[in-house]
């Protein structure tokens, strides 16, 4: 089953189950990858009678499964491309001048349809790593090497889109702003409308399309940026703490965005997002650098290169308890415990390799361990804060 | 329809929707046209106006809302300009892309500057609508040959050509007499080897256009001098009848015909006793003076209020025609909007343009630090001039600038490293670069001058006054050539900008 096929088993889940919302951003999605007006016209229509029949269950089941049908037919014999490595650093490092904060060395690689998650504390470079790689700084030593065709940097900076944490000021409507945007990236004005239109509704933003940057709020600011982000069509995405000023769902809805934009089987672009919501990302990546002082560390059985930590199998649970440290302490010993920390109001317990989950699950049980909230974070970058 | 317009630019020409092109175009030449159609009124001529009876012209209002209103569009234009930059944002761009921006930013700001020109132009109209130049010319040359027998001053006979023949050293004679004695500086002149006095009537001027140059002037007179002397009446009431028909035709009135006035002024063969005809029916207050008594062949005197007022007894409207017909011919001539006055529009239109353009491609900072920059730079080589004395260090120190600044931009471009402060130099350069060239001519300028004053007998015969002669006839042509040269710069230029840009910023 192609990874096509096997979203569009997906979307009929959607469909079964009335997951309506989510159904019609996946559907707008495949019309994108039509790159046919007809679509674009026909989803459009379907957008439009969604406004007037919002309740009319019965009639949206058959609309939707008429165009999801019409999708199929025509994107199945779509061929999906194979995922091309976009950009790779080798010994990346950025230093500035008397700073004693040096980013590096980086080694990285990051494929079409791949998101690549940056954790770490404040001031650790997240936002250097980006910006290098978003061509604003220059590396002082190392290479960055783009893996895709440009004239020249000009060119590259086009095709990878860098959203800073604080996004610009932009003027006018926002409708207006991402027809510019379409206009500048080649869309033929028969479509740029039809473009725009599904665009904005695939990220929400229909009710606001003639809103100003001053009249939105700081989530709809950046769904702004991620239409435009849509409409520019880069090779890669570069977002820096995307889930910043977004509540939980919020939060959630642009990871899942995030994932279904990389991951589209025809048009998959590469992601690089920086967070300290470490197990958001984490959830979403598919893979994650952390970085301490601007140097890399990467999660490995084996270390191979210098960069890499060597993980041991060790069970390491965080959770939180009303039980003393010695109460617990004195619990753990039965399971041959080797470190229980107290870390802003959690605990992080580590136990040999030879002890797995459902064991610390069943001591927890017989001791009545009272337990808030519980995580095994043996395979987590979080342990890198926690250390 | 403006919003359709720009729907569809939008949707088509992004650039053209940006930069808010076809609007502000329209609305740029309606305003130019009212400051043309207002330049037209004011161009009206009143001929019944003369040198001590016009009308106050508020042309300094004009010029002063021509210019608010400028400001005013530009900073209009510039809130819709900078609402979006595709260049910032790193949109795909063609090669020309920023080449077309910045000659559309050329365009408006060509435009926007036009505004008092557009009024000095609407009055040029307005003037030379009246007649055809040649029409202008014709009555040009008889207001000129009349004004020969209408009051006025006797000729300088030191420019005259009649008095070629004097040696210089009798000159300088009589000069010294007139400095001692405070008479006039001649008694006489000479015509076709005839002595005359002074006073004359062939020892008079005639008022001058703008049409006639002196050697023209001087004709002129000789031709009316030889009618005089050889008796062609005809001729000279000729002239009288055309000249009192003009005034006629603009209502105008004297108070003799072309008969009575050949007979007032015609005193065969010295011509000295000849009644001075008035040049307006206007009064002048008189004053008892015991120097000079009072002119009763050619003026009366009338007590209006116990006031004495002094009129001519024989007048014809020479003042409201000289003050009216100088205007036209003026207009056909020299007019306000010609060839060279033109540059300096397109010059402050360039200097503009650049100044938006670099705020534009680079940042509010970076544009800020290079004005300051500038500034600093300027005032420390104005006091460095001065210090040395030079005419030209400071021109020659802008054009070593100038220079530098373009190569440590394509020295940046060229190291594909950051930007670092490229962004405030290429500013600078955008600004310094028009006035490579003039700054050079100046330089050379300056120093041929100083090499032909160095000459040890004369300036002009210096082997280097032709090479200067040469550069100042040529100026306003180098000053065009000039333009194209920026035009063509700001080609290469704005397509190493494009390469600039995808430059790390730091």
């Amino acid at each position: 089953m192609s990874e096509f096929e096997k979203q569009y088993e997906e979307l009929l889940n959607f469909l079964k189950f009335e997951d309506f919302s989510i159904l019609t951003k996946r559907i707008i999605d495949l019309t994108l990858d039509t790159e046919d007006i007809n679509y674009y016209k026909k989803t459009n229509d379907l957008l439009i009678w969604l406004d007037h029949n919002e309740n009319n269950v019965d009639a949206k089941k058959v609309k939707y499964q008429e165009i999801l049908s019409d999708l199929h037919q025509t994107l199945i014999s779509k061929p999906i491309l194979e995922k091309k490595v976009l950009v790779s650093t080798s010994n990346l490092q950025k230093s500035y001048g008397s700073s004693s904060f040096g980013l590096g060395p980086i080694d990285m690689e990051l494929r079409q349809g791949e998101i690549l998650g940056l954790v770490g504390e404040n001031g650790n470079g997240k936002t250097t790593l980006l910006r290098c790689l978003c061509g604003e700084l220059f590396a002082t030593s190392g290479k960055i090497n783009y893996h895709f065709n440009f004239k020249d940097d000009y060119h590259l900076r086009t095709k990878l889109v860098y959203i800073p944490q604080r996004t610009e000021t932009w003027y006018g409507s926002m409708f207006e702003n991402l027809q510019f945007t379409a206009t500048n990236y080649g869309y033929k004005p028969e479509e740029n409308e039809l473009v725009v239109e599904l665009i904005i509704a695939r990220l929400g933003l229909r009710k606001f399309r003639n809103h100003s940057w001053k009249s939105l709020s700081s989530g709809y600011k950046m769904r702004f940026e991620l239409a435009r982000m849509l409409l520019r069509k880069p090779e890669i995405l570069l977002i820096d703490e995307p889930l910043a000023n977004l509540d939980i769902l919020a939060q959630q809805t642009v990871l899942e965005d995030f994932r279904s934009i990389a991951k589209s089987p025809f048009r998959p672009i590469g992601i690089v997002l920086s967070s300290q919501q470490l197990y958001e990302v984490e959830k979403t990546s598919d893979q994650v650098i952390f970085l301490k002082q601007g140097k890399q560390k990467n999660l490995h059985e084996k270390a191979s290169q210098e960069n890499e930590v060597v993980v041991a199998n060790n069970l390491v649970i965080e959770f939180e308890s009303s039980l003393t440290q010695g109460e617990l302490g004195t619990i753990f010993e039965n399971l041959n415990m080797i470190s229980l920390q107290f870390n802003g109001g959690t605990y992080i317990v580590n136990f040999p390799d030879t002890v797995s989950v459902y064991d610390f699950m069943q001591l927890a049980i017989s001791h009545k361990i009272p337990l808030q909230y519980f995580r095994n974070i043996s395979n987590s970058t979080r342990r890198f804060f926690v250390s | 329809m403006f919003k359709n317009i720009q729907k569809y630019l939008l949707i088509n020409y992004p650039l053209l929707w940006n930069t808010k092109v076809v609007p502000t175009t329209f609305i740029l030449i309606v305003i130019n046209l009212i400051f043309f159609f207002i330049g037209l009124e004011k161009g009206k001529l009143d001929f019944f106006e003369n040198d001590n009876n016009y009308t106050y012209d508020d042309e300094a209002v004009v010029i002063f809302f021509s210019i608010l209103v400028s400001i005013l569009l530009l900073i209009l234009w510039l809130v819709f300009y900078f609402k979006n930059n595709s260049f910032k944002s790193f949109y795909p761009k063609r090669t020309l892309s920023l080449f077309k921006e910045w000659c559309i930013v050329l365009f408006i700001s060509f435009l926007i500057s036009l505004f008092t020109s557009s009024y000095y132009y609407g009055k040029d109209v307005r003037m030379r609508s009246y007649f055809t130049e040649q029409e202008a010319k014709n009555r040009c040359e008889i207001l000129s040959k009349a004004s020969f027998f209408v009051e006025g001053s006797y000729s300088n006979n030191y420019y005259d050509e009649d008095y070629d023949e004097i040696p210089v050293a009798e000159a300088s004679k009589v000069s010294v007499i007139a400095a001692d004695t405070a008479v006039v500086a001649n008694d006489s002149i000479k015509f076709n080897g005839k002595k005359y006095s002074y006073f004359s009537l062939l020892n008079k001027n005639v008022n001058s256009y703008s049409f006639f140059d002196h050697e023209s002037d001087s004709i002129r007179k000789k031709t009316i001098k030889t009618w005089l002397v050889n008796q062609q009446k005809d001729s000279i009431k000729s002239v009288f009848k055309q000249y009192l028909a003009i005034a006629k035709e603009h209502n105008l009135k004297g108070n003799i015909d072309e008969n009575k006035w050949l007979d007032l002024i015609y005193d065969y063969p010295n011509f000295v006793n000849y009644r001075e005809i008035g040049s307006s029916n206007m009064n002048y207050e008189y004053y008892d003076n015991v120097n000079q008594p009072q002119d009763s062949l050619n003026k009366y005197i009338k007590v209006v209020n116990g006031v004495k007022y002094e009129y001519y007894k024989y007048f014809v409207p020479e003042k409201s025609l000289n003050y009216n017909y100088s205007k036209i011919s003026e207009a056909w001539v020299a007019p306000n909007m010609s060839f060279a006055s033109i540059l300096i529009s397109f010059y402050f239109a360039i200097g503009l343009s650049l100044l938006i353009f670099g705020f534009r491609v680079t940042s509010g900072r970076n544009w800020l630090i290079a004005v300051i920059s500038l500034g600093v730079i300027s005032i420390l080589l104005g006091i460095f001039s001065i210090i040395i004395r030079s005419d030209y260090s400071f021109a020659l120190a802008v054009i070593l600038l100038t220079l530098f600044t373009f190569i440590y931009f394509i020295v940046t471009i060229s190291r594909k490293k950051s930007k670092n402060i490229s962004g405030v130099i290429l500013n600078a350069m955008l600004w310094l670069f028009p006035s490579f060239f003039p700054l050079i001519y100046y330089v050379i300028l300056e120093i041929l001058r100083d090499l032909a004053q160095a000459h040890p007998v004369d300036y002009l015969l210096s082997e280097y006054y032709p090479a200067i002669q040469f550069l100042k006839d040529y100026g306003v042509i180098f000053a065009y050539l000039n333009i194209a040269f920026i035009i063509i710069f700001m080609l290469f230029l704005s397509v190493k900008i494009k390469q600039w840009r995808g430059l790390a910023e730091g």
